[in-house]
């Protein structure tokens, strides 16, 4: 503050330094990898995230030890490397869930949004260049926490060192990150639809926790028609080897039974279709 | 350059901005005053496009907000205190913004020294107080060197050094030949730094011109004249431009002459006991001119609310507000 008192209040002190300054979808973005980082929510929730699929790892392949013999497939099979991943599957999505949706209901709930769209009039690109990075970071904090996953694992377990050559095995652990970003990019499509973290949060966490759940337990006709489309048992298809897909498949009845790639696409779809939505909705209300 | 024409902004069936038209010139500290509530920030963020019209247009130079190629070289807008993250330092915040157009860290920290933030900059906007936010908005509007400057209430919040600052700064870069648009609730702060004056009250320009102008159109001159002699005196000063009203006997106002000119005029015929100027401030003119657009009037000072009647119902000026 101390140089408040000096008369220097001239920007054009310096030759013309914005001269060149142009609003881009690339400006854009590099504006949107700078907010992100600049928040400490983010070190948190990625840290979190990674923190949690490392610990249930641990958990998984240390009680492999007591009851190895419950659990399907061969030494370094898919099926025992899903078993490994599949509680951090669910749970660092939702831990990123958080990550995602702050990044644009953050910017609602401070008023940063009528900074961000006063230098972005145009809006869209904000939304398109947030959901890139948010892809982006979640994809590779999940691909670090699932790698650091089946080190952990491998080292106490050598059962549960993954075998390549299972045909299976580049989808599980793949598809593992790719499941948990996409979950997290429906958190941000509706962070950007509802505009309220609590609201954001509550919806797709209580919507994969708990009502998915109940309609795969409910045995009523119609829901049979329901269940193959559910965002999050759908896209988990693409992070669960065959095997125990038709194991569940014969729990629960569906009117169809899709493919792991199939399923991943019905959650990409409703992630399309909210996004869709705030799209609409971002172009035509006042912010 | 910034033109409204019809511009009319609906919540429901409120309407906030009634189809004003004005046009703010560049080279000028344009300022616009209102009460709280008479639309002022609705006005200034359908500028920039954060609020849509209900109808009417606004442009910048021309063109839409929405249609510039690089807004921020164009358009500085400081819309209000803290439309910032709060868990984000302040160079850091201005530093995402300035990423939007490819305006680089050099600039960044032009405006950190410019706006006085330098000692705050790594801090996170959290702990600042108001007039640190207002720091930073400024700091923001001035980020790509724009030709055009918005600012809402720049001076909320600000301590005595900080208002003479932003006095200093809009002054000096209208000099440049920029188009500043500043808005105030306070008639006191924008007749010090504005030229043009843009009054509006209850979402319609009520008046808009030189400050001087509107000043001088919504005050007349009135002066009260106590005299043993008021009866003959308010027959010598009668004339085309005057107007005398007996207050009680030995007791008139007199709307029009100087008080120079009376005193003159009664110099060596009539006796004075008291020749006093009741009027022609500037907040008496705010007043007046917003007088039937305040929102929440409050019950208590009619007479501050009601200036108009004060010629005829009894004295005005400084006494009057007690």
């Amino acid at each position: 503050m101390s140089t408040a008192t000096t008369p220097r209040t001239a920007p054009a002190d310096a030759p013309a330094p914005a001269s060149t300054a142009r609003l881009s979808v690339w400006h854009v973005l590099r504006s949107e990898w700078i907010k992100l980082w600049s928040l400490r929510s983010t070190f948190w929730t990625v840290g979190l995230t990674i923190a949690v699929l490392v610990l249930l790892a641990w958990a998984m392949a240390a009680s492999y030890n007591f009851a190895g013999n419950a659990y399907p497939g061969d030494d370094g099979s898919a099926s025992l490397v899903y078993f490994v991943l599949a509680p951090g599957q669910i749970f660092g999505a939702l831990v990123l869930v958080v990550l995602a949706a702050l990044t644009v209901t953050g910017e609602y709930g401070t008023g940063q949004v009528r900074s961000t769209f006063a230098a972005v009039p145009t809006r869209l690109p904000v939304l398109w260049a947030k959901g890139a990075v948010v892809a982006l970071v979640t994809f590779l904090t999940a691909s670090v926490g699932t790698g650091l996953s089946l080190l952990l694992a491998g080292l106490i377990t050598p059962a549960l060192q993954p075998d390549w050559s299972d045909p299976e095995m580049l989808r599980i652990v793949l598809g593992t990150p790719l499941y948990i970003a996409t979950v997290a990019l429906l958190g941000f499509a509706v962070g950007a639809l509802l505009r309220s973290t609590a609201a954001a949060i509550a919806t797709v966490i209580g919507f994969v926790l708990v009502i998915e759940s109940v309609l795969n337990l409910i045995s009523w006709k119609p829901l049979e028609y329901v269940r193959p489309f559910l965002p999050s048992s759908a896209g988990a298809r693409v992070a669960t080897p065959d095997e125990l897909l038709e194991m569940s498949d014969g729990m629960a009845t569906m009117a169809v039974n899709l493919s792991p790639w199939a399923g991943y696409a019905v959650l990409v779809g409703w992630v399309v279709v909210i996004v869709a939505a705030a799209a609409v909705r971002l172009r035509t209300r006042d912010v | 350059m910034i033109e409204a024409h019809g511009l009319t902004k609906r919540y429901g069936s409120k309407t906030a901005v009634d189809g004003i038209d004005f046009t703010v010139r560049p080279g000028r500290v344009t300022g616009f005053l209102g009460p709280n509530g008479a639309g002022k920030s609705t006005t200034m963020r359908m500028i920039v496009g954060l609020d849509h019209p209900s109808a009417g247009t606004v442009t910048v130079q021309g063109r839409p907000y929405a249609s510039l190629r690089s807004p921020l070289t164009e358009v500085g807008a400081l819309l209000e205190a803290k439309a910032v993250h709060p868990g984000r330092s302040a160079r850091q915040h201005l530093r995402a913004m300035a990423a939007t157009h490819g305006i680089g860290d050099k600039r960044v920290d032009q405006v950190i020294e410019l706006a006085g933030l330098g000692a705050v900059a790594q801090k996170r906007v959290k702990g600042f107080s108001l007039g640190m936010g207002q720091r930073l908005g400024i700091a923001a509007a001035l980020l790509g060197d724009p030709h055009t400057l918005i600012l809402d209430e720049p001076v909320n919040g600000l301590d005595p050094e900080g208002v003479a600052w932003v006095r200093g700064l809009a002054k000096h870069l209208a000099s440049e030949g920029r188009t500043v648009f500043l808005s105030s609730h306070l008639m006191s702060e924008v007749a010090v730094t504005a030229d043009d004056l843009l009054v509006i009250g209850r979402g319609r320009i009520v008046a808009q011109g030189p400050v001087d102008e509107v000043v001088s159109r919504a005050t007349s001159t009135t002066v009260r004249v106590r005299s043993p002699h008021a009866t003959e005196l308010a027959a010598a000063l009668s004339g085309p431009d005057t107007v005398v009203d007996a207050i009680e006997p030995g007791l008139i106002e007199v709307h029009g002459p100087t008080a120079a000119a009376i005193g003159e005029l009664a110099a060596s015929r009539y006796v004075l006991h008291e020749l006093t100027p009741v009027s022609g401030s500037l907040e008496q003119a705010y007043m007046s001119l917003t007088a039937d657009s305040v929102e929440y009037r409050s019950g208590t000072d009619d007479a501050a609310s009601h200036p108009t009647d004060a010629g005829t119902a009894g004295p005005t000026g400084p006494e009057a507000a007690r």
